[in-house]
């Protein structure tokens, strides 16, 4: 898409209301484009202004007894954040998940909805260049701004697995180059002692690829090249200490 | 002080910084999360939301913005949520209700620690809001506070996919205006710029 198409969606896009696919165009576009970031700040503190402007106008009225039991829940963490976590796991799961939106695509169709938030998309991105050296930052946007790259979506090995049920990743290859990325979000630390990885196959072979760290948001991203120009690769697989967790098959997506 | 130093002493464990940031953002709050997902619930949206403010206030990072824009990002993740949970029918009723709030915003009364500006920018916003056209504000609802994308506004409404979109952008673009003095005069005198959009 051209500049002056990304821009018409730029409303939208502060708004939350893009499809996925939309929103990733625009989410790259922006990484280069300062006259978009301007323009996109400006409806950002119109979205930034509703709840003011809604709380301006609703008659309902916080009780003051709430402020204690908030700070009462501060006091007994233990309690209240057993609670907290229990009750918040899914929220804890979007906000990552829409943290790994930000950075680059994401269309497992039961997510896209929830991919559409641009503030935190944008702090995402900013997440993207601050974790990489410039170098890295420009393999990845490259690729995923590549005509020829190859997206492929790793989904969970269990889907009823309580702790991975909501875990998912993408990896990205390119046609014209050996440049890799895999980015994997809404999974938990992994125990003491044990790690993530990567392993994909080619030609029958399997390649461990590497390490996945997973930061506080439950993100990783692994950015790797191949052993040849544009890879062809037929499984890509997330393990756990050998269990997979995650995978993708030639022919599933 | 503002609320940027406020958070960042939150992040190194200052209750009485929180409680400072609560008293400030908690009805704003605590009003969004009633009307997305009823007063009783709203009350365990509010604990949950502040209890996530305390334990991750380390997150936030002024560099990429106001506390405000972050905290209202994370608010409206949680509601979003929340309210998908409650079924397609719960979402639209709450985006009518919240529609209809904005149609009928109120000359604010000026607050004792608002500045001059800051009241022109709220008593615009809310001027642009009331004189939105109906069709205009609901999408802008649907989208902002229901979380719905422009397709599923489209289908909902029954309208053209390009109706929804340029109802987006020229919400927006009236909103946008009101909150920028030097186009306030293109929504002033009212409504003579905002005309009913009839795509």
């Amino acid at each position: 898409m051209e500049h002056a198409e990304l821009k018409e969606r730029l409303e939208a896009y502060a708004l939350g209301a893009l499809e996925a696919q939309e929103a990733e165009a625009v989410a790259i576009h922006l990484l280069s484009c300062a006259e978009c970031q301007a323009e996109l700040n400006t409806y950002r503190r119109v979205a930034d202004a509703l709840p003011s402007a809604l709380a301006a106008g609703s008659p309902l009225r916080v009780h003051p007894s709430l402020k204690r039991k908030v700070l009462a829940g501060l006091q007994s963490p233990t309690r209240t954040r057993r609670r907290f976590r229990a009750a918040l796991w899914p929220a804890a799961a979007v906000l990552a998940l829409l943290m790994f939106a930000g950075s680059a695509a994401w269309g497992l169709h039961t997510q896209q909805q929830l991919s559409r938030d641009e503030l935190l998309r944008a702090e995402q991105l900013t997440k993207l260049q601050t974790t990489l050296d410039r170098d890295d930052q420009l393999r990845v946007l490259e690729l995923l701004d590549s005509n020829a790259r190859v997206k492929r979506g790793l989904k969970p090995v269990d889907p009823a697995s309580p702790t991975f049920q909501h875990s998912y990743g993408k990896l990205w290859t390119r046609g014209d180059g050996d440049d890799v990325i895999v980015m994997v979000n809404l999974l938990p630390q992994p125990p003491p002692g044990q790690h993530y990885e990567l392993i994909v196959t080619s030609d029958g072979r399997k390649i461990d690829a590497g390490t996945l760290k997973v930061d506080q948001d439950g993100f990783a991203m692994l950015l790797f090249k191949a052993d040849r120009k544009g890879p062809t690769y037929t499984r890509a697989t997330v393990t756990l200490s050998v269990t997979p967790i995650l995978d993708w098959q030639q022919g599933s997506n | 002080m503002d609320d940027e130093e406020l958070v960042e002493r939150v992040a190194a464990g200052d209750v009485r910084a929180f409680s400072d940031l609560y008293d400030r953002h908690a009805q704003r709050i605590y009003a969004w999360s009633a009307h997305v997902l009823g007063p009783a619930q709203a009350e365990d949206a509010i604990q949950e939301i502040f209890l996530r403010l305390w334990q991750h206030a380390g997150q936030f990072n002024r560099g990429r913005g106001t506390f405000a824009s972050w905290f209202t990002a994370v608010v409206r993740h949680h509601l979003i949520h929340e309210l998908r949970r409650k079924g397609a029918q719960r979402r639209l009723d709450a985006a009518y209700e919240i529609a209809d709030v904005l149609a009928a915003l109120p000359s604010r009364e000026p607050q004792p620690d608002e500045a001059a500006t800051e009241r022109e920018t709220s008593a615009a916003l809310a001027r642009a809001l009331r004189l939105l056209p109906e069709g205009q504000r609901q999408i802008l609802v649907l989208a902002y506070f229901a979380g719905m994308s422009q397709s599923q506004i489209a289908e909902q409404l029954a309208l053209p996919l390009g109706t929804v979109k340029k109802r987006i952008r020229l919400g927006m673009r009236k909103l946008r205006a009101a909150l920028e003095p030097e186009a306030r005069s293109l929504i002033e005198p009212a409504g003579e710029s905002i005309r009913e959009d009839r795509s």
